[in-house]
């Protein structure tokens, strides 16, 4: 036997021990470090490395495309590696239940009690008697616009349908999607909250609404740079979007514009939440101490364009800011929302929206 | 082997022919810096089989890729009759190649191997199948026309290769090295029938090998190729018999190189000496082994004898190697100089004895640039 | 000849790679086809054959196999007619210049792939190299929009991805014919052209059936292009399968989807396979 013939088994050796080492070295943790799988925007450094400094720790960030993305990634056995989650109002419910979240100790959340009532006594984190999550921030999906094309803000969601935008628009990859045709359908009347609970009939008019909607469709946006990145390159001129994306194109001094549109819109609840896995629940929930206070709450509504659920946050602004934010008429602008709720056939949802995007 | 007989081949038909099949003029070529054929001029007859010999490194393979058009000459002319050929391209040449390496096609069987070239010319179907069938016959390997080439031995993938050559009816027929990777004994039996084939089909043959035996069994003529020149072009028994150096002389079979000092006719290699014709001074001579035998000591013919038609000298019997007709037999002559000679077999030989040589048989050659 | 240590030390650790790494998965992934996910978004393991009834009824799926298909046969056809002609230059006629040709081919395989789908994006978009182009010669004047985010945009990316994975085994064919075939193909008075349709083509058809195959299944599989560069309608098997396992929490419908392509993948290339050895003997 030759050493020529004898290789393969040294390159397995090898193999072993590099795995070892690997293996060994993910192991070694010296600063505590807290995983978040958060929205985009929600571990910004501007509040984020004050946090870290002060707790001598390290914050990593995994950002999520869609709710379903999320629950997908906590059911399929990836909760163990996140400790901090900011699950919207429609699948909150649904984590808290399913016992993914850990119940919260209020008595170690100051702020708790200075956070919107309104939100505060929502019935969406309360199982049990337990209170699994602090809202964090909330917020509309209005239409954003190009404003080199449109002279007037568009006032109605029926103009992405125009024949003339074809090719120009963008859907997100979401959920979202369905219930905005669903309102353009009229299927909000009278109850906003049956548009996250349609008939079949219904939802089979959606996806009839949808596939029409398709020749117009660029491209879907799955992540807010993306759609940034579509407005920028001129691919699009119209898009149901976040107030991030407002915010980033405002930013780069992008002519966009951001309207809600007579049928009203979606929206959305953001709740912080702590995994039931999660091995630094102390550090966590000091998180959610530090990103509730209203100091943190104004600086993550800088960076997002969200609105703070600490109306203290407000005390820091200006009066423009306060104004862009709706925060001097909260009451009257949350009519225009319709909040997102657990949706019981989520499934269905799913398999219908799928058959939307492989339609041709 | 018997005495070389001298000039018994000079009136060999082939070498004197009028006009030549291919004409070989001043052919220079060059790989990078290092030259490989150095200026070669060659005529070949019609019908001829001529056998390029050479050490390898030698340029009989560049040679003859030239001839077959598979490299450029950098300068000089080859003409086949009344035709340039180094201007045309190989594809068109009337000249077919069988390789060393056989080189025939993994994907088709043997019958469209041997048809291939008849398929390039666009022959009629029925006459590509009787030509085949004929070739293929005539090699002996009718009933492998179906046969994938993978199921064939050496010797048989040799045979597809000479049928697949020679169903085109070239002109010339390039050979290179065909047999230097069988076996010793059908090499000896595919050297007979190669040398009947060329006979019964006429096609001149052009054979390159380094196998010196396989050259003098097969040939009309041999050039001798060394070191990108041609050191001599003769048939094999001239050649044999009378090299014109020495280089021609070693490589050619097994000889003697004497070292004689020539005076009034008079060469004188140490304590031998025998009667020769030229030029005084220093020169070579070649003596072949089986030109020297034992000299009949008993006949009591002094050793310094004034008939110097025949030489006598004395050694000391150093190794005798056993060879069925003739054995081997190494002769120290003194001051380190051995004179191999081949004896009829006359049982085992020691001490000191007597042999002589014919004066004739002792060939004056050049020494070449750097023997 | 071998020790039996030897022998246990080449074949244990291979063998417990492919099933700890690729058996076992696989035989996971065929339960929870057989799977179902509850109401209360529990996979439940009932063990049935819906997900495999509802392939074959909902029409859809059908329709993206065969799009993921058409697309894959357009990338397979356009990376023969790229990679052949290139591997035909590098193996017989590249002479001094096939090494730097050949590194030059083999470096944007080191090249992530995202980098490459996003150059084709700032190539095709509206405001993108091509365009701009385009618009500067005059040829066009406002952008041509099915450049970008659409079956082209992901055939064009594909297509550049994939060329290498079937340029590589043409040239290794080509690399292995004898050159001697060559020569002997034009000594017997074949021209170049006619030796190529005669020698080389059949010699390399192995590689290039291979190339193909390479081709053809990596693209198939693929679901980061149709998302990259891919139309709103561009969307491929695998990009149902990953929003299955993904977004809908579907685990044993994208399983049942992911075995059916298995198979078809694992059919393709034992056929491919067999195809290769006929041609590599006749």
């Amino acid at each position: 036997m030759s050493d020529r013939k004898r290789t393969p088994g040294i390159v397995w050796l090898g193999v072993l021990a590099a795995i070892v080492v690997l293996t060994a070295g993910g192991c070694a943790k010296k600063t505590p470090a807290l995983s978040l799988l958060v929205w985009e925007g929600y571990a910004d450094p501007s509040y984020v490395r004050a946090f870290e400094e002060s707790h001598h720790c390290k914050i990593s960030a995994s950002y999520m495309g869609s709710s379903d993305e999320l629950v997908a990634k906590l059911r399929g056995g990836s909760a163990s590696n996140y400790d901090v989650i900011s699950p919207s109002s429609d699948v909150a419910t649904m984590i808290a239940a399913a016992g993914l979240a850990a119940p919260l100790d209020l008595s170690k959340l100051p702020a708790y009690p200075r956070l919107s009532e309104r939100l505060r006594t929502m019935p969406l984190v309360r199982v049990n008697g337990n209170v699994y999550g602090v809202p964090f921030t909330w917020g509309p999906n209005p239409l954003l616009y190009d404003t080199t094309y449109f002279a007037k803000p568009p006032d109605s969601w029926a103009v992405l349908w125009d024949p003339k935008l074809k090719g120009k628009i963008s859907a997100w990859d979401e959920l979202s999607t369905m219930y905005m045709a669903a309102q353009v359908l009229g299927y909000d009347k009278p109850d906003p909250n049956h548009i996250y609970n349609l008939s079949d009939g219904e939802l089979d008019n959606v996806r009839k609404k949808l596939i029409e909607l398709k020749p117009n469709i660029r491209k879907f946006w799955s992540t807010g740079g993306e759609l940034t990145n579509l407005f920028e390159n001129h691919e699009i001129v119209a898009a149901m979007g976040w107030p991030l994306t407002t915010n980033q194109l405002r930013a780069a001094g992008f002519p966009i514009g951001e309207t809600i549109p007579k049928e009203n819109t979606t929206g959305w609840i953001d709740h912080l939440m702590i995994t039931t896995a999660s091995e630094h629940k102390d550090l966590a929930t000091e998180f959610l101490e530090y990103m509730i206070e209203a100091k943190t709450q104004k600086m993550v509504t800088d960076v997002t364009g969200y609105d703070p659920a600490n109306s203290h946050a407000a005390e820091f602004m200006t009066d423009e800011q306060r104004k862009t934010l709706h925060l001097d008429n909260v009451d009257e602008y949350m009519t225009r929302i319709y909040f997102w709720q657990n949706v019981p056939r989520r499934d269905k949802y799913n398999e219908i929206w799928n058959e939307i995007k492989a339609a041709q | 082997m018997t005495k070389a007989a001298p000039h018994a081949a000079a009136a060999d038909p082939a070498a004197t022919a009028a006009t030549p099949i291919l004409s070989i003029r001043q052919v220079i070529k060059q790989f990078g810096q290092r030259p490989v054929l150095r200026g070669i001029s060659l005529d070949v007859a019609g019908g001829e089989f001529l056998t390029i010999l050479g050490e390898s490194g030698s340029g009989k393979t560049t040679l003859l890729r030239l001839i077959a058009g598979f490299e450029d000459l950098d300068s000089g002319e080859i003409w086949m009759a009344e035709e340039r050929l180094d201007r045309i391209p190989a594809h068109r040449r009337q000249v077919n190649t069988v390789f060393q390496s056989y080189a025939i096609f993994p994907h088709l069987s043997v019958f469209e191997n041997v048809a291939y070239g008849l398929r390039a010319k666009n022959t009629a179907k029925s006459e590509i199948s009787e030509r085949v069938t004929q070739a293929l016959a005539m090699v002996k390997m009718g009933e492998f026309a179906q046969a994938a080439p993978a199921k064939l031995s050496g010797g048989q993938q040799q045979r597809v290769a000479l049928a697949r050559a020679l169903v085109n009816r070239p002109r010339v027929l390039l050979l290179d090295e065909p047999l230097s990777a069988l076996d010793a004994n059908l090499r000896r039996q595919m050297q007979v029938e190669l040398k009947s084939l060329q006979r019964e089909v006429g096609i001149t043959f052009i054979f390159v090998t380094h196998d010196q035996e396989e050259a003098m069994a097969l040939s009309d003529r041999v050039a001798l190729l060394r070191a990108g020149l041609l050191e001599q072009v003769a048939p094999p028994r001239e050649i044999y018999g009378e090299p014109d150096t020495a280089y021609a002389a070693r490589f050619i079979g097994q000889t003697n190189l004497l070292r004689a000092e020539v005076t009034d006719g008079i060469a004188s290699a140490g304590t031998i000496v025998w009667r020769t014709v030229g030029a005084a001074g220093t020169a070579t001579y070649s003596l072949r082994p089986e030109c020297i035998r034992l000299a009949n000591e008993s006949a009591g013919i002094p050793f310094a004898a004034t008939d110097v038609s025949t030489a006598r000298f004395r050694g000391r019997i150093r190794n005798q190697t056993f060879g069925g007709a003739m054995d081997l037999i190494e002769i120290d002559c003194g001051n380190a100089h051995v004179i191999r000679a081949r004896i009829a077999n006359s049982g085992i030989l020691s001490g000191e004895r007597e042999f002589e040589f014919a004066a004739d048989d002792a060939v004056r050659v050049r020494e070449g640039e750097d023997a | 000849m071998y020790s039996r240590a030897y022998k246990a030390g080449v074949t244990i650790p291979p063998l417990l790679w492919v099933s700890v790494f690729l058996l076992v998965p696989y035989a996971i992934l065929f339960c929870y086809s057989f799977w179902s996910v509850s109401p209360a978004q529990v996979i439940v393991h009932n063990w049935n054959l819906q997900n495999y009834l509802q392939l074959a009824r909902n029409p859809i799926y059908l329709q993206v196999l065969f799009r993921s298909m058409r697309i894959a046969a357009s990338v397979t056809v356009f990376a023969l007619l790229l990679g052949y002609p290139l591997a035909y230059y590098l193996s017989f006629h590249a002479a001094k210049r096939k090494d730097l040709l050949y590194q030059l081919v083999i470096i944007p395989l080191w090249a992530s792939y995202l980098v490459r789908g996003y150059a084709w994006k700032t190539i095709l978009g509206s405001d993108g190299v091509l365009n701009g182009f385009l618009q500067y010669l005059h040829i066009t004047h406002k952008p041509v929009e099915f450049f970008l985010y659409s079956p082209f945009a992901v055939i064009i990316t594909l297509t550049h991805i994939y060329t290498p994975f079937t340029l590589l085994p043409i040239y290794a064919s080509l690399e292995h014919i004898p050159r001697n075939l060559v020569e002997a193909s034009h000594d017997l008075g074949s021209s170049p052209w006619s030796t190529f349709r005669r020698v080389i083509l059949p010699l390399s058809l192995p590689g290039a059936l291979a190339g193909a195959t390479f081709a053809f299944v990596l693209t198939l599989g693929d679901f980061l292009a149709p998302l990259l560069v891919g139309g709103p309608s561009g969307v491929m098997i695998s990009n149902v399968v990953v929003s299955l396992f993904g977004a809908a929490y579907n685990w044993p419908l994208g399983a049942a989807i992911s075995f059916c392509m298995m198979l078809l993948v694992v059919t393709l290339l034992f056929v491919t396979e067999r195809l290769e050895k006929r041609l590599a003997v006749s």
